[in-house]
């Protein structure tokens, strides 16, 4: 029973770091109705970016600034030299797909370039030194800020995309891009933006999870790429807090599979997951229909 | 405007291709991810010199070990070049790059054997890629001698099939003779990389745990890499009640377990094998790796005139990183292969293969000699790190 209720306490820290970088797909998509597989890159390029910085001498917490800031630009770059390109074009899905895992590979090579391959140590910036302990189950400091800061983004992002004015022009771009530029929207920089937040959301992530478990390397991004993903259908691409409830759910079910039938077998739950949720529920929990009019 | 920004996308790909096949940093490679590249000191003219195939993985998640590999090739072909060569050739080493994928080993052993003037092949890394290779190389009377490969099948493909590493069995020995006898554990917790190498090592390791100490309790975990969260393995193996641990797993699984283990269970005993004798798992692992253990054939702490030549010469391509015991290893077997082509007087692959059999060499890693299976048996040692000092230190008592 302590071993179950330690699954589930690990499983839900796990589900917030996935429902955090989940969100940049969600972002994505319910702009553009794209899928970005260079999302996990982005994401490790966080990590190392928050490190090389911090090597620098710069505070840890400036460094994640600095990094959210950088990944914001990338995911714009790659918006404007990847995206927009074919967009304008009215290029078929699967070339924006093809475009973004090249960019991918990309950025993962330029990271191995720049930083090596090798794993390196990451201090935990945000461990406060304490932990605490109900019966034989121990909640670790750090578990707790990574919870409070993953749950406050993604309260944050939620807050933005439904009570500000920029969230509004999201929505509005979200539902018909002609009418929003009809009403005056600025379509471009409301997409432009996106990418930004989706960046740097995604920093925010890696350097989390890189201080959690004190490692980072240009290969995180990889695996959690491909789980995050997953969360994001889950929950339903384009809805946030569907994604927040995707990632808890993976996290958890990962954890038990993990300590109850073996390690190897926790990637396969996030798979099992998206396929099952790709035939029988396409769009995920919360994810709205799309209806095509002919 | 578009052109220049395609063709500038274009050339950033095409550098980060190049870098991908590079990634270990050489100071003399070129060339495509699997293909060959040649670096040492040798004329590139064939009948000049004397080629030899240097494989591992140069790209990939496991390309640091690759970068370890060829630099120690590099500096043994460099020392017998600075001394004549062999057979009044010089030596160049030509860099293969599997990707530590099995599929691309036996990819890249095609390569190989279509190119008639390599005479032999240092190489595969891991038991996985050298044993996907075998075939192909004992097909086309190919020596492969491995520096790394200690799975108990892998000489038995044929007679072109050798290896310099010690057996997983002498490791296996030492660490569980180490677990049951020194610390007189009660419980252990066995955490198995679900590769070959790692089911092979943990396999043995549970059955020579149980000869010496029939009483320890053997709990397992197994795991992949790609993940960096061990929560639920940490949790099984605490509420299982293990006083050690046995890492059967390179550094990038065991670096992040033990760091959460320790977290949980700071007084937990915990061993692993020589790939785990690295700065990368001591910088992450930090002060929660006071007395980790590793067996080890060699360590850079020896203080033989043998190896402050090879750390010397490894701090002049690499002053970031030191060797560990596979890196000695690869630099060993280019030795051995040179000592059998200078004993054939040929490089003629069947009298080298001859040769071989017959060479008796005391190198970084002890006295190799092959025995009728073509493996070299040696005896392994254990050395822990102290974090007073942060360095790595010998112990023998536990032997004794």
């Amino acid at each position: 029973m302590t071993n179950i209720l330690m699954y589930i306490i690990d499983g839900i820290v796990l589900g917030l770091i996935y429902a955090l970088v989940a969100c940049g797909y969600s972002l994505i998509f319910s702009i553009l109705r794209i899928v970005n597989f260079a999302h996990g890159s982005i994401y490790a390029c966080g990590a190392m970016l928050t490190l090389f910085f911090i090597h620098h001498g710069i505070n840890p917490w400036l460094s994640v600034l600095l990094a959210m800031v950088a990944d914001g630009l990338l995911e714009m770059l790659m918006d404007k030299i990847c995206i927009e390109p074919l967009r304008k074009k009215n290029s078929p899905g699967v070339s924006t797909l093809i475009a973004t895992e090249g960019f991918s590979y990309v950025v993962m090579n330029m990271l191995i370039i720049l930083f090596g391959s090798n794993r390196q140590t990451f201090e935990p910036f945000y461990e406060l030194g304490f932990s605490i302990s109900l019966g034989s189950i121990t909640i670790t400091s750090t578990k707790i800020v990574l919870f409070a800061i993953s749950g406050g983004l993604m309260l944050l992002m939620t807050y933005i995309i439904n009570r500000t004015h920029f969230g509004l022009a999201i929505r509005a771009v979200q539902q018909n891009t002609q009418s929003a530029r009809l009403m005056g929207i600025n379509v471009n920089l409301v997409v432009l933006a996106t990418f930004f937040m989706a960046g740097a959301t995604a920093a925010v992530a890696g350097a989390l999870v890189a201080g959690y478990y004190q490692v980072a390397y240009p290969t995180m991004g990889t695996v959690m790429g491909n789980k995050t993903l997953a969360t994001a259908l889950l929950g339903g691409l384009g809805a946030m807090h569907g994604g927040l409830l995707g990632g808890i759910i993976i996290g958890i079910l990962e954890c038990i599979v993990a300590g109850v039938l073996g390690a190897t077998y926790r990637d396969a739950v996030s798979f099992v997951i998206l396929i099952v949720i790709l035939i029988f529920l396409p769009s995920g929990l919360f994810g709205k229909k799309d209806i095509v009019k002919v | 405007m578009k052109k220049a920004l395609s063709l500038a996308l274009a050339l950033v790909m095409a550098l980060s291709l190049c870098a991908c096949a590079n990634s270990g940093g050489s100071s003399s490679d070129s060339g495509s991810g699997s293909g060959g590249s040649s670096s040492s000191s040798g004329s590139s003219s064939d009948s000049d010199t004397i080629r030899l195939a240097v494989v591992g993985p140069m790209t990939g998640a496991d390309a640091d070990y690759g970068t370890g590999f060829k630099n120690s090739a590099m500096i043994m072909a460099d020392k017998w070049n600075a001394e004549g060569g062999v057979l009044g050739k010089q030596v160049e080493i030509v860099v293969f790059d599997d990707k530590g994928s099995p599929e691309e080993a036996a990819n890249v052993a095609e390569q190989i054997v279509a190119d008639s003037s390599i005479v032999a092949v240092i190489g595969h890394f891991t038991s996985s890629c050298s044993m996907a290779a075998a075939p192909v190389y004992q097909d086309h009377g190919m020596l492969e001698v491995s520096p790394c490969s200690s799975h108990a099948d892998y000489t038995k493909t044929g007679d072109w099939i050798w290896r310099v590493s010690p057996l997983t069995a002498d490791e296996a020995r030492t660490v569980s003779k180490f677990v049951a006898n020194y610390w007189q554990a009660k419980k252990v917790g066995i955490l198995t990389m679900n590769t070959d190498w790692g089911l092979e090592v943990a396999n043995l390791e549970k059955e020579y745990i149980k000869q010496f100490n029939p009483d320890i309790e053997i709990v397992e975990e197994l795991v992949v890499e790609g993940n960096d969260d061990y929560g639920p393995v940490v949790t099984n193996f605490t509420s299982a009640g293990v006083d050690t641990v046995i890492l059967a797993s390179t550094y990038t699984i065991s670096a992040p377990f033990l760091k959460q283990m320790r977290t949980a269970n700071p007084d937990v005993n915990a061993i692993a094998h020589g790939n785990c004798q690295v700065t990368q798992l001591t910088d992450i692992v930090g002060e929660d790796c006071n007395n980790f253990c590793c067996s080890c054939s060699w360590s850079p702490i020896f203080t033989d005139d043998a190896t402050a030549y090879y750390l010397e010469k490894y701090a002049e391509l690499d002053p970031d990183n030191a060797p560990i015991g596979d890196y000695a290893q690869y630099y060993d077997t280019v030795a051995v292969v040179l000592e059998a082509i200078k004993a054939a007087g040929t490089t003629d692959r069947e009298a080298v293969r001859s040769a071989l059999a017959g060479i008796e060499y005391t190198g970084l890693s002890g006295v190799m000699k092959f025995d009728e299976n073509r493996d070299c048996p040696r005896d392994y040692g254990v050395v822990y790190w102290d974090t007073s000092d942060n360095n790595w230190h010998q112990t023998t008592e536990w032997n004794t």
